[in-house]
């Protein structure tokens, strides 16, 4: 593993190399500023596994520095140091995640060997995946469009099961871009695009149909799966929307109360009256309609009240280590409730780990997505994985009643 | 001081718990003359960041009480009093002689300066 240092005190430097050292990582670098580190990360090669990252420093600060290293699409690991209290430490990791950044602790000064230990164990090695901001493909609208043309977007399926049994409930489809040079492109790299070129309904009609087919042949196999389509808010302008997906479903032959639209709002609605009238046949017409991402961004307690939705998708922000927070408990514990009282199926996104499964099911949270459950996988492993998970992964989670 | 915090941070190995607690005594002394300098300058802040710093050093130590002033230096800077932040400045003064003695004790040198 490879770290990089970033403290302006020469003591508190000193203290982490003679740390690392204990812990036998031998490929460390010191730097004593943010302005340092960015300049030693535009280097390229050898790339950093991890940065330890103290945020009170003159000059840049951590903050300013995190927001740099946001922009150059730093992929490894982050350990944040402070000497300030736990409550600042957790605002920056927070703030550091919303920007995508991997935080692998937070961590107060002074450092307890063990602590770093832990932190450091939570690093991948993703030191093959630093991807810079200058050597990043960039993509335009002449791409895209060829890419939908021809079928490079492929969906991936993340399951969801049910907390109470642990059955296998249904699938988020997430769409990626295989590249024929670049490879796998993720969303977060051509959804702004999408956007601004206006190909929203070409991209949410491909994924939809993509989905519909993929569930026609497992319903083949005798696993009748919800499938669920992420449909951005303008999507939901368009008057013909419900008979576009019945009609899509009716001819893949899914009925149409096993589609669920997760619609993500990514600006202030302009247009209530359309959105209403839409977002009622479509529910007249039984398909499901999830806020997604609820609680973050534009997706908010206005949009539960304005549009008939039927399903919550708890944002993974509020659910991955909630157990140990008590502000996270006290809003999903709320979040919930008032999904009850309002009839909302709730699915909780981001259950990575046993505590975060043992919490949400105690708050008797309906379904759960997330890497514990299953990561992403193409169509064709999703049968396989399913009689896996039947065998024998539920048995690890889901209590004998 | 209390060599058994620091141990707890870098492990055992009795030469570098000395060589660190030599490098503290030596990094707080200068760091003490800056915030003396900085205050004298009427530049609170500078002396606020760098007792924020030494606060940290201070603790891994296990120097808790020397820590504890670096904290009322930092509020003293917060609230604007310069006036309290140099009767803190005196007293981190005498507690600072008193871990420099321990440390040259448990160093068995007393030449740090």
């Amino acid at each position: 593993m490879r770290v990089l240092v970033i403290d302006d005190d020469p003591f508190a430097r000193s203290l982490l190399a003679r740390q690392l050292s204990e812990l036998a990582i031998q490929e460390v670098e010191l730097v004593d500023s943010g302005e340092a580190a960015l300049s030693r990360l535009a280097r390229g090669m050898p790339a950093f596994d991890a940065l330890i990252v103290d945020l009170n420093m003159p000059g840049m600060d951590g903050v300013q520095f995190l927001r740099h290293l946001a922009r150059q699409r730093f992929r490894g690991g982050l350990v944040l140091v402070s000497g300030e209290d736990a409550d600042i430490l957790r605002s920056v990791a927070k703030l550091a995640s919303a920007r995508r950044l991997r935080v692998a602790g937070t961590l107060h000064k002074p450092i307890a060997l063990e602590s770093l230990g832990q932190a450091l164990g939570a690093v991948p090695t993703f030191a093959e995946s630093t991807v810079m901001g200058d050597m990043r493909r960039t993509y335009d609208e002449q791409d895209l469009r060829k890419a939908i043309a021809t079928g490079q977007l492929v969906n991936f399926y993340q399951p969801q099961v049910r907390m109470i049994d642990g059955a296998v409930a249904g699938v988020e489809a997430l769409v990626r871009w295989q590249h024929p040079d670049d490879g796998l492109v993720f969303p977060s790299d051509f959804i702004p695009l999408v956007e601004q070129s206006g190909l929203s309904d070409e991209l949410a009609g491909a994924v939809l149909a993509g989905a519909l087919r993929a569930a026609r042949q497992w319903r083949g196999a005798g696993l009748e799966l919800r499938v669920s389509v992420n449909v951005a808010m303008d999507n939901l302008f368009a008057l013909d929307l419900p008979e576009k997906v019945v009609n899509a479903a009716a001819e893949a032959g899914v009925p149409a109360e096993c589609v669920v639209l997760e619609i993500t709002e990514s600006q202030v609605t302009r247009d209530l009256d359309r959105l209403l009238d839409v977002a009622t046949r479509l529910r007249l017409k039984r398909v499901g309609l999830a806020i997604d991402d609820f609680g973050t961004g534009y997706s908010s307690l206005a949009q539960l009240r304005d549009v008939p939705f039927d399903e919550l998708k708890l944002d993974r922000s509020f659910v991955h280590g909630a157990s140990s927070n008590p502000q996270l408990q006290a809003i999903l514990r709320a979040t919930l409730d008032m999904a009850r009282q309002l009839g909302l199926r709730t699915v909780a996104e981001g259950v990575e780990d046993r505590e975060d499964w043992d919490n949400l099911r105690d708050m008797a949270c309906d379904f759960a997505q997330g890497y514990l459950i299953a990561r992403p996988m193409p169509a064709e492993a999703i049968l396989n994985w399913s009689s896996d998970w039947r065998a024998k992964g539920h048995q690890r989670l889901v209590k004998p009643q | 001081m209390d060599a058994s915090v620091l141990r707890k941070i870098i492990g055992d190995d009795e030469a570098s718990v000395r060589e660190f607690l030599a490098l503290f005594r030596q990094t707080a002394q200068r760091q003490r003359a800056e915030m003396h300098a900085a205050c004298a300058r009427g530049e609170g802040h500078q002396s606020a960041a760098v007792a924020h710093k030494l606060k940290s050093s201070a603790r891994s130590i296990g120097a808790q009480a020397l820590a504890e002033f670096c904290v009322e230096i930092e509020s003293a800077v917060t609230a604007g009093n310069l006036a309290l932040l140099r009767e803190h400045l005196v007293a981190f003064d005498v507690e600072w002689q008193r871990e420099k003695l321990a440390i040259d004790a448990y160093l068995g040198d007393g030449d740090g300066g």
